[in-house]
């Protein structure tokens, strides 16, 4: 048995950072990657689709989208099962409720454990909604498959990686007492870890699409591929792209840097050697210390990533180059450079940057010079 | 420390000079143009190199001091330090024109002279050898030409005010302080009420606010939209359902139709063979009217019959013994005669009396005429005449009485009676009589007129009785059964005819309300109508309706037409509240994008904002401790120096609160910008040579004067040289290049030292 395991798709969520015109486009390139999913069911002909929580934001989805949903969900000749996350809580006003999906849409209404039998594929998927934005308990406690002979899916949105999680704690104990052959689960939207961190057959997912440079690499769905004789089940299964652009971020050290020319030419090096291309949307983070005169134009760097989706520059740069010097001045600026070294050494990061954007703006100040955009 | 020798391979407009300098006090005399600032700025150059920096109205450094032909500027200094002797080479070249380098290339070597070793290598030789930045070099060590009331472009006052205030010639904290707090205003006001901090926070709200508004109208929208699919597909069930319905209905119309249609057929080939039976009755022609002719015939042959037998009856009994009819003449003369005798009787009397008073008359005529024979003659003769013609007329009377009572008496023995009253009553009687014969007579002869005539009708009416009779049945002699059995005969045909005219009428009634389907363009309409509608799903399920299905489908359909209907203004009516709520919405997912940005945006001012007024705090805690540290020792060393310099006249500096410096005699304070330019510059140099002395008490820098002392008088210019000369000999190197002759002279008069010298620079040397 073939079955697409998907899910924290997060249609019509806001992607932030972006200008309003690529922030459109990346809710365009969702819903673009959750049709090229539905698109490569049909082309695999997979037997099951699960989607395990957060299809969307029930804050922000939009009406297109949920037209978008049934359409999609309509070509699909198989069954598509869905467990609501927090994210998209089958809660009293949610259009989970309203009947509005397809026939062979079958959704998780209730946090309690439930399940839907699919005789044809000798198959129960197993699986609870979300009813509110946060579950607590796990409803799997205590449970387990009903029938070890047929293939036991789990489908839902949780966490398993911390028992006192609140949402939808799955510890490992409660999912290895529960049996399922396969648990398709979803949360965690950069599902490398979470999955590894797994005791039972099964996978998170992930997000088909980054959502922000919290959300870096190569993203997709789970494609499955699931046997099972009498009690004895075999699994298999890998991750397939599906977005259309990928987040990363990237480092550039500019220790020394005096002038913006500097760090425009290291910036440059940095993209050559990187080999980013248009479905990239790079974050690069300056560090280092540099001259205090220095007031690095991150505007103007950002215009160097043409060759990119997307380009931001932050600046975490510290003005402390010849800190000998300043530490040594007997003047205004050394008096400045030694009462703000507590900041700038700090351990919070946050005060760090209270610390040295002070010393940018007193030493600019100081200097009669223009104080520092950013 | 100090500055051992330089050797300047391409500076400006210098070439390949060696300049060995002492411990104490150089001067560099030489005219306009023959180098002394390039010297002074080659010092710099090796130790900070040159500044590609283009500040405003000059031009940078890099041109300035680079040879301009082979844009390089190279050289080499020993500088001794407490760490030991250091040589420093360093090389650069600047772009210059066609044939020239294109790139920038610096070269800087710093050699350890006691181990022969490279090092500093990436570090700036100033900053590791004299602990300053390029800054603070110049800030402190290097004091530039004094010009009229500037120092490269700062106010004098201004400018030890910022050595007061920042410890630094060229900072002015204040006014750094200034900036920041007008940044900071413009960030966030101190009463959070205003900047665009505040403004942006404004913005936020009201976008949070719009965007959970229009996340609770995404809700709604798509509640009304799935109400609105709902309602869609209840109206397009509702309308299949109705025209479903309304074709079965039709389809059964259509086969009804065709059903009508050979009703209709049916009825009208009955018809035709009723009217083909009812031809036949047409020889008959008009059967009741004959059957009435016939009755009426035999019901008068009858009444004939009868009529004769009492006519013949009535003529019979006809009275022959009435006296003999009286004409009318007859009548009319007995009459007359009753008249006669009742009017001779009545003239009898009337003649008597009229002869019995003509009698009388004639008596009293008489009478009187014999009276009247005395009276008067003519009288009496006329009473005679009279008398006599009385007389006579009595006679004539008389007789006439007695004529008619003659006449009288012969009528009544005419007539046979006695009594004249019963005269009438016979006469009557007689003319009655006359006239019962009279009637008798014509009555008899009538009767046998109308016997005979009767008896020629009878015959005819039998004649046509049987001929009518005949047509219906066989002839047979006695006419009662002829006709008896005609009339039966003819009532059959009638009885049967009637019956078939009946029949036809019904069938004929029922064919005239076929009428519109019996044109043979309609029936062949219907027949293809009903051919088709059979060839459907809906004419099929229809064939097997009854009146009431269809009556049933077709109230069925109206109620799901109409519910259509209502269903569709509703639904109208939604979509119109969907249209109004899709106009104004705004995407809250769009909106959270604004916000995120907005937040990032504020984020950045926030963070901003963090940083300038910890800057100020910075800044102002800097200041308070320099101002606690730092300055009052400058001030006091600056006041040393100047009451020194100053011949004891000014033996204190003072700095007011707002750093304005004042110098202090005996009696008097005196506000800087009240004295001479030269006491300023005196001022100014004590306090730079003062902050020398402070920031580097054990190994202080050379100090290098280029064109300080131009503005100071010789008696002062002396004092200062002499504490310089002084200074030197405590390991002060000081650099002092001037124009003018006076220096040298005034170094030379100073009591010989060992570490004094006067370097002479001539212009194109």
């Amino acid at each position: 048995m073939k079955i697409l395991h998907t899910g924290d798709i997060h249609l019509d969520s806001p992607f932030a950072g972006l200008s309003p015109d690529a922030a459109r486009q990346r809710r365009s390139e969702l819903r673009a990657a959750f049709s090229d999913m539905i698109a490569y069911a049909r082309q695999q002909a997979v037997d099951l689709v699960l989607i395990a929580g957060d299809l969307f934001d029930k804050v922000y989805v939009t009406r297109d989208t949920i037209a978008l949903l049934c359409r999609e969900f309509a070509s699909l000749s198989c069954p598509v099962v869905i467990a609501p996350g927090n994210h998209d809580p089958a809660d009293e006003k949610s259009i989970w409720k309203k009947g509005i999906f397809p026939d062979n849409v079958f959704v998780f209404t209730s946090a309690a454990l439930s399940r839907f039998s699919f005789d044809r594929l000798n198959c129960c998927v197993y699986g609870y909604a979300f009813e509110s934005a946060s579950l607590r308990t796990c409803p799997l406690e205590g449970k387990a498959v009903e029938d070890p002979t047929r293939l036991n899916i789990l489908c839902a949105h949780g966490d398993a990686t911390s028992p006192i999680s609140a949402y939808g704690p799955l510890p490992a104990g409660v999912l290895e007492t529960f049996g399922a052959d396969y648990c398709a689960l979803g949360h965690f939207h950069n599902p490398e870890n979470a999955t590894a961190a797994l005791t039972v057959p099964g996978a998170y997912c992930g997000c088909p699409e980054g959502r922000d440079f919290g959300e870096t690499g190569i993203k997709g769905a789970v494609l499955v591929t699931l046997e099972k004789e009498g009690e004895a089940a075999a699994l298999d299964w890998k991750r397939i792209r599906f977005c259309r652009k990928i987040y990363a971020q990237r480092t550039l050290q500019l220790d020394g840097a005096a002038e913006q020319s500097e760090v425009t030419s290291a910036l440059g090096a940095l993209l050559l050697d990187a080999g980013f291309g248009e479905d990239t949307l790079l974050r690069i983070t300056l560090q280092g210390t540099v001259d205090p005169s220095l007031s690095i134009d991150t505007a103007a760097l950002t215009a160097l990533g043409t060759d990119l989706a997307h380009l931001e520059i932050r600046d975490d740069t510290v003005p402390t180059w010849n800190a000998s010097a300043l530490q040594n001045d007997q003047g205004m600026r050394g008096e400045v450079y030694r009462l703000l070294l507590p900041k700038l050494e700090s351990a919070d990061p946050a005060e760090r940057e209270t610390g040295r954007s002070a010393l940018r703006f007193a030493m600019a100040a100081l200097s009669g010079k223009e104080l520092p955009s950013q | 420390m100090y500055i051992k020798s330089i050797h300047i391979t391409s500076f400006g407009p210098l070439k390949d000079r060696d300049i060995v300098l002492t411990p104490g006090l150089n001067i560099f005399e030489g005219a306009n143009e023959s180098g002394k600032s390039s010297v002074a700025m080659f010092i710099k150059f090796m130790l900070y190199g040159l500044s590609g920096k283009c500040t405003e109205g000059e031009i940078p450094e890099r041109k300035k001091y680079a040879n301009w032909d082979t844009g390089c500027a190279a050289g080499t200094m020993l500088l001794s330090t407490g760490k030991g002797d250091y040589q420093i080479e360093r090389e650069m070249y600047v772009p210059v024109g066609d044939g020239g380098r294109s790139n920038l290339q610096e070269r800087l070597v710093v050699i350890n002279q006691s181990t022969g070793e490279r090092c500093f290598r990436g570090e700036v030789p100033g900053e590791v050898l004299l602990g300053m930045t390029e800054q603070m070099f110049c800030n402190s060590v290097f004091v530039r030409q004094l010009g009229d009331n500037t120092i490269d472009g700062t106010g004098m006052t201004e400018a030890i005010e910022n050595i007061l205030l920042s410890g630094e010639e060229g900072l002015n904290s204040r006014k750094a302080a200034a900036v920041l707090d007008k940044e900071r205003k413009a960030l966030l006001h101190k009463n959070g009420a205003g900047g665009q901090i505040y403004l942006l926070r404004q913005e936020l709200r009201r976008l949070e606010g719009m965007r959970d508004a229009e996340s609770r109208k995404s809700a709604e929208i798509i509640a009304l939209e799935s109400a609105l699919a709902d309602s869609a597909a209840l109206i397009e069930d509702r309308k299949k359902k109705g025209q479903q319905l309304s074709s079965y209905a039709q389809a059964y119309d259509k086969l009804q139709r065709k059903a009508r249609l050979d009703a209709a057929l049916a009825c009208k080939a009955e018809a035709d063979q009723l009217e083909a039976q009812l031809d036949t009755f047409t020889p008959y022609g008009d059967i009741g009217e004959k059957i009435q002719t016939m009755e009426r015939l035999s019901d008068g042959r009858q009444s004939w019959e009868n009529q004769l037998r009492a006519m013949r009856r009535s003529l019979a009994a006809i009275d022959d013994a009435l006296p003999p009819e009286m004409t009318p003449d007859a009548e009319e003369a007995a009459r007359g005669q009753q008249k006669a005798a009742a009017a001779a009787i009545k003239g009898r009397k009337s003649a008597f009396a009229v002869s019995l008073i003509l009698f009388i008359l004639t008596a009293v005529s008489g009478c009187a005429a014999f009276f009247l024979r005395s009276v008067d003659t003519y009288l009496s003769i006329g009473a005679v005449v009279f008398a006599g013609i009385a007389a006579i007329c009595g006679i004539v009377a008389f007789a006439r009485s007695l004529s008619r009572l003659e006449k009288y008496h012969s009528i009544l023995q005419e007539w046979g009676v006695s009594d004249p009253d019963a005269l009438g009553d016979v006469i009557e009687e007689r003319i009655h009589l006359s006239r019962q014969r009279t009637a008798a007579d014509s009555e008899y002869r009538v009767l046998e007129t109308e016997i005979a005539e009767k008896e020629a009708q009878l015959e005819k009416d039998i004649q046509k009785l049987r001929a009518l009779a005949a047509q219906f049945t066989e002839e047979v002699p006695d006419t009662d059964i002829l006709t008896e059995s005609a009339l039966a005969a003819a009532k059959n045909l009638i009885g049967e005819q009637t019956r078939l005219r009946q029949a036809y009428h019904t069938v004929a009634g029922r064919l005239s309300t076929f009428a519109d389907v019996l044109d043979p363009v309609v029936q062949a309409e219907i027949t293809e109508e009903a051919g088709q509608a059979l060839s459907t799903e809906a004419g099929q399920i229809a064939a097997g309706y009854t009146r009431g299905d269809a009556e049933k489908a077709r109230r069925d359909a109206g109620f799901n037409r109409s519910s259509a209907e209502g269903l569709q203004i509703r639904h109208t009516e939604m979509e119109k509240s969907l249209s109004a709520m899709r106009a104004v919405f705004v995407s809250p997912a769009e909106l959270a994008e604004k916000i995120d940005g907005l937040k990032g945006e504020l984020s950045l001012l926030e963070k901003r904002y963090n940083g300038i007024t910890t800057a100020m705090e910075i800044l102002e805690a800097a200041g308070d401790n320099l101002r606690q540290g730092l300055l009052p020792r400058i001030v006091s060393e600056a006041g040393l120096l100047l009451g020194r310099f100053s011949g004891g006249k000014y033996p204190t500096v003072g700095v007011a609160g707002d750093f304005s410096m004042h110098l202090i005699t005996q009696d008097k304070t005196r506000e800087l910008d009240y004295l001479s330019k030269g006491t300023q510059d005196a001022a100014y140099i004590s306090l730079r040579y003062a902050l020398l002395n402070v920031l580097f008490p054990g190994d202080p820098p050379p100090a290098i004067f280029d064109e300080s002392f131009s503005r100071i008088d010789a008696d002062r210019l002396s004092k200062i040289l002499t504490m310089l000369s002084a200074a030197g000999d405590k390991g002060n190197q000081s650099l002092l290049f001037t124009c003018r002759k006076l220096e040298g002279e005034i170094v030379q008069a100073l009591p010989a030292g060992d570490d004094d010298q006067v370097i002479r620079l001539a212009a194109g040397e």
